[in-house]
Order: C-alpha cells, then structure tokens, then sequence
C-alpha cells in the first residue's frame, strides 16, 4: 500500500468514486487470480488420485485403452504401476516412485494453499475498505444535499426580506 | 437494382462477386431512393463479413485439427511398420502416456501374431469412439487428413474471395454516401438562392 493517507472525510463524491473504482479493480484482479490458484489446485489434486488408483496392488499389468494422441487409442496394458514420469517444468521430467510424486504433487497443493490464504486476506481486506468507501460516499452525498438545503432556505430568506 | 446484384458471377462455393458501381447517377434516378439503395449496399456488405467471420473460425478448427491428424497417422504408419519390421521383432511396444496434465506414465502394447489384427480406437467426435484394425485406420486417417487439407485451401481461397469483395462493397458504400452528402448540399445551395432572389 502507498504510505500517503488520505482522509476520506474531506474527499468530495467524485473523488469517493474514483477511489473506489480502484479498489473494485483490485479486488476483482485479486479474484481472478484465487480462481487460477483454486483451478490449479484441482489439477494437482487430481494427479494424486490418478497415482493412487493406477498404482494400487492389481493394477500391475491392468489392461487399458492407451491415449497415444487426442483420438488415438491402442489396446494395452500397465507396465511398472509403480513408476511415474513428472513434468516438472521448463521441459524437464522425472520419473519418480509412486510414493515421490505423490510427495511431489502435495507439496505443489500445499504451497498453493497457502497463497491462497493470502489472496483470501487481502479480498476481505479489500472489500471491507470498499464497503467504508461506499458508506463515506453516501454521507458526502447526505452532506452535500443538506448544503443545497441550507443555501436555498437562505435564498428563500433573502427573497422574503426584499419583498 | 436487384439486376446490378443479380448480374455479377459467382465463385465455386457460390458466393455473389460485388458489383462496382461506375456511376452513382446511372444507379439511382431518383433521389428518394437513396435510402433503400444504401441499405442494400450495407446489407450485402455485413453478409459478407458474416461469411468472412465464418470461414475464418473454420480455418482456425481446421489449423489445430489437421496436426493432430497427422500425429496420428504417424503414429498408426508406427504401429503398422513395427509389426512388419520382421517375423522375430515380436516383442511388444513400450510407450509413455499422459495420465494427467502433468503426469505421464508407461504402458505396453501388444503385438498380434497376424499384424493385420492389430486394432485401434479412433475418437470420431461426438462422444463416439470406434475400433478400427490398423489398415483401415490409417486409410481413414489419411482420408480425413486429405479432406481436412482440401477444406482449408477452399477456405483460404474464400477467405482471399471475400476480402476483395468487402473492399469493393465499402468503397461502393463510401461512394454512395459521398453522393448523397453531395447531392444535400447543392439542394441546400439551391434553396438559399431561391431565398435570396426572393429578397
């Protein structure tokens, strides 16, 4: 956060709007981007079971339909349900033991977690600054309208002494 | 008018060629026509940029079908020639496949004595799924992989086909308007020499 502070009781409407605008920016920035962590998430959770279900004990040599391309597959079978390649990014992979990837994986899910906690903070942060924004706005309004009042009963005043 | 739009040729697929008009004044005789002349200019034109949008979103499916196709074919010719590379190369095929977006892991294929039997399934779309021995998959892979070649050239030839033809139409469009901006002015020259004689 910038380290000016600005008083928002002497901000005008227009002024109260813009700031708002802009926290309703970041809070939908900060959105989007816990539903990317969120979606992610899935996918590694997702990897975890798969490596569970293929490498439980009866799946050694468990017969399949075996993906080659995106709408080919060959009759097959499972060879060494015990051994997984990971993508590990940067165009590297690792075969791993079952009980690694499985390691591998949650400690992608954890981390992920916890960033996730962080974004939530700051959303409940962001919204709660918004809301006061929202409150601020409405009494300047309730401010402004009582000004107006007020110089139109004097102009009424001013009018009935001249007549 | 319809006989200007009815008169020009047609491309293989039947797209209308734009007509160029060479003179506004010979187009429309009379001015109160303006309107409806216009419209159907802007008509045509928006039918064409409709189509042009079409034809582009297919030869966008087509540009990502068409590597698939290949890759598998490749992979089926593979198959087929592993199994003929000899009566004592009997041993099965090992291969990675993705388990997950990530995630790969290993799995082997067996290899029928009669290579001919090999068998694989084909994702046709549409939640459909047939199993097709070797032979026939690849002769249905390189069909669809040539219809899908063909399909894009057509459309590319389209797409060239209706670029030219939204150029003419907007310029046919600007002609028009530019007539008929004309054509207000002088009738608003002419009114105010009425009134200055008048005076």
């Amino acid at each position: 956060m910038s380290s000016q502070k600005i008083d928002l009781t002497k901000l005008n409407p227009e002024q109260l709007n813009a700031v708002k605008q802009q926290f309703d920016q970041e809070l939908q920035h900060f959105t989007q981007s816990l539903q990317a962590l969120t979606m992610a998430k899935g996918k590694f959770t997702e990897c975890i079971d798969d490596i569970k279900t293929v490498s439980q004990a009866g799946n050694e040599g468990q017969k399949l339909l075996v993906p080659a391309s995106a709408s080919l597959y060959i009759p097959g079978k499972i060879v060494d349900n015990k051994k997984f390649m990971v993508d590990i990014g940067t165009g590297y992979y690792v075969e791993k033991s079952a009980e690694a990837a499985i390691a591998f994986y949650q400690k992608k899910v954890d981390k992920l977690n916890k960033e996730s906690v962080q974004i939530q903070d700051i959303i409940k942060e962001k919204t709660q600054y918004s809301l006061s924004i929202e409150a601020q706005i409405r009494q300047a309004a309730i401010r402004q309208h009582e000004a107006m009042s007020k110089q139109q009963q004097q102009q009424q005043k001013k009018e009935s002494s001249t007549a | 008018m319809d006989t200007l739009f009815n008169s020009t040729e047609k491309n293989a697929r039947g797209i209308p060629q734009a007509p160029f008009i060479e003179n506004v004044n010979e187009i429309i005789k009379d001015p109160s026509d303006f309107e409806l002349c216009f419209n159907k200019f802007q008509e045509r034109l928006s039918k064409y940029k409709f189509m042009q949008e079409s034809k582009l979103a297919t030869i966008k499916q087509l540009k990502t079908r068409i590597p698939d196709l290949e890759n598998t074919l490749k992979i089926c010719q593979s198959l087929r020639n592993h199994s003929d590379e000899g009566d004592e190369s009997d041993e099965p095929i090992l291969l990675h496949y993705q388990l997950n977006d990530t995630l790969y892991t290993k799995a082997q294929v067996d290899i029928p004595e009669d290579r001919a039997d090999l068998k694989v399934g084909l994702w046709l779309g549409a939640d459909v799924m047939l199993e097709y021995p070797i032979d026939e998959a690849i002769e249905l892979l390189k069909k669809k992989l040539a219809d899908s070649e063909q399909s894009l050239t057509v459309s590319t030839e389209d797409v060239e086909f209706l670029r030219e033809n939204i150029t003419t139409m907007e310029v046919n469009c600007a002609r028009l308007y530019n007539w008929d901006v004309q054509r207000r002015q002088d009738l608003k020259q002419a009114q105010e020499g009425t009134k200055n004689l008048k005076i």
